[in-house]
């Protein structure tokens, strides 16, 4: 089914929502493949549908109609065992409002997906140490998120979602809390870590600052795929756009 | 490359995890914890008091006492279930997010039971030291010193153990049901949930 180029493959993906007597198309038909180890950013105002693609390939929600296969498999014949493993160990999720446990320090919420993992909590420990010096939040580890600025919870989300050194990040809105400088260096932050450690990114984002990191954009509006760019393409249209 | 990601491991389902999960939400969550507790607690006083209060021969009195332990439960029953509800409803988005990280849902289903279990038995301690000191006194006053005897506490033990399972019973039940729901929810609606 899927050659090393198409690590995530979208046939003409439908999500349709039930609005009292009325059908929302929320995805109306999006084919789309996505490389191993691309950086691809989902723009398109709200509504366009991006959030509820994402939610599909990050195995969140599932398509009403067409199929979406990642690394070769239909996510939608998965066992329940088998899309918790998936989650758990192959794919990193970064939301707009960061979702953190509450309840649990920032170091315990990065331990968390490695504990479900199996690995020992003194591992998870000295691992997770690492990510969040890694990510700037060495000094602050021990705080509960309530006790974090958006920055700081969106740092610890990231090191969080890049615990169990998944395949693929999907980063939803992540810049879309935060304000412009703490935006930039959680955009260079998601992006050297890619690089870094090779892993997929798909990020659903209004931020033009987003743009010049990505390998290709894909443009939404209204349930469909509107216009995909690459990278050179993009850099000409960035500019006469938004100049 | 990527056929290392589908050699599928079993998650791991570790009680000390599960434990913690439901500790650290007690206490963290500290006002809604107290406030549950004293809910089963003044639910299992007052049942545990009913119980044990003298009462006469009479069949009328008996009746009128009988139709009053049934209200007394079904009004606390009712005070724990919703607080119960609400309590798991609220935390839908944290069920979400942490099944994104691979929760498995009987991990979430057994931490929500384990903490709701702790809240029934705290509550169920609390609340027969108060329904046993409410018996005391309230039976001092029709008996007088007659509530020191025996004859007073006959069958105390299972009076005692009735009103513990009732504490207990309604809390996890209470909890059962959105923990269950919310742990069979795609991740995604669990967080949107909240709502």
């Amino acid at each position: 089914m899927s050659t090393a180029d198409e690590f995530i493959v979208a046939k003409d993906v439908q999500r349709y929502y039930a609005s009292g007597t009325e059908v929302v198309k929320a995805l109306d038909g999006v084919t789309l493949s996505v490389r191993r180890g691309e950086y691809l950013s989902l723009m398109g105002p709200s509504g366009s549908g991006k959030t509820t693609f994402f939610n599909m390939i990050g195995a969140l929600d599932f398509p009403t109609g067409g199929s979406i296969h990642l690394g070769g498999r239909n996510l939608k014949q998965l066992r329940a065992s088998e899309l918790a493993y998936l989650r758990c160990r192959n794919i990193g999720y970064i939301f707009q409002n960061y979702n953190l446990v509450e309840v649990f320090s920032a170091l315990r919420n990065v331990t968390l997906p490695m504990r479900f993992l199996g690995l020992s909590e003194a591992e998870a420990i000295a691992k997770a140490e690492k990510i969040l010096e890694r990510v700037g939040l060495g000094h602050r580890m021990h705080h509960l998120p309530g006790e974090l600025s958006g920055g700081q919870q969106q740092r610890v989300a990231i090191a969080r979602a890049l615990a169990n050194d998944p395949m693929l990040v999907l980063a939803d809105e992540p810049t879309g809390n935060l304000d412009t400088n703490t935006s930039i260096s959680i955009v260079k932050l998601l992006s050297d870590l890619s690089k870094e450690k090779n892993v997929t990114i798909v990020s659903a984002t209004h931020d033009h600052r987003m743009l010049n990191v990505s390998d290709r954009v894909v443009y939404m509006r209204d349930g469909r795929v509107e216009r995909i760019l690459n990278r050179d393409e993009l850099q000409i249209s960035v500019g006469s756009i938004d100049s | 490359m990527t056929q290392e990601m589908w050699e599928i491991k079993r998650l791991h389902l570790k009680p000390e995890l599960v434990w913690s999960m439901a500790m650290s939400s007690l206490r963290l969550r500290m006002g809604r914890t107290l406030l549950t507790l004293l809910t089963v607690a003044a639910c299992c006083a007052f049942l545990l008091f009913l119980l044990t209060a003298p009462i006469s021969d009479d069949p009328a009195d008996r009746q009128m006492w009988g139709l009053m332990i049934t209200l007394s439960l079904i009004v606390s029953a009712a005070g724990v279930l919703n607080t119960m509800l609400m309590s798991v409803t609220q935390r839908y988005r944290e069920i979400g997010t942490i099944k994104c990280l691979g929760a498995l849902d009987s991990f979430v289903l057994i931490s929500v039971l384990v903490e709701s279990a702790m809240l029934g038995l705290a509550g169920a301690i609390l609340g027969i030291f108060a329904g046993l000191l409410l018996s005391v006194v309230i039976g001092s006053i029709s008996v007088g010193l007659g509530v020191f005897t025996a004859a007073y506490w006959s069958g105390v033990f299972w009076k005692i153990g009735a009103a513990a399972l009732v504490g207990l019973c309604l809390t996890t039940f209470g909890a059962a049901l959105p923990a269950y729901i919310a742990a069979k929810m795609p991740p995604v609606e669990a967080m949107r949930g909240e709502k």
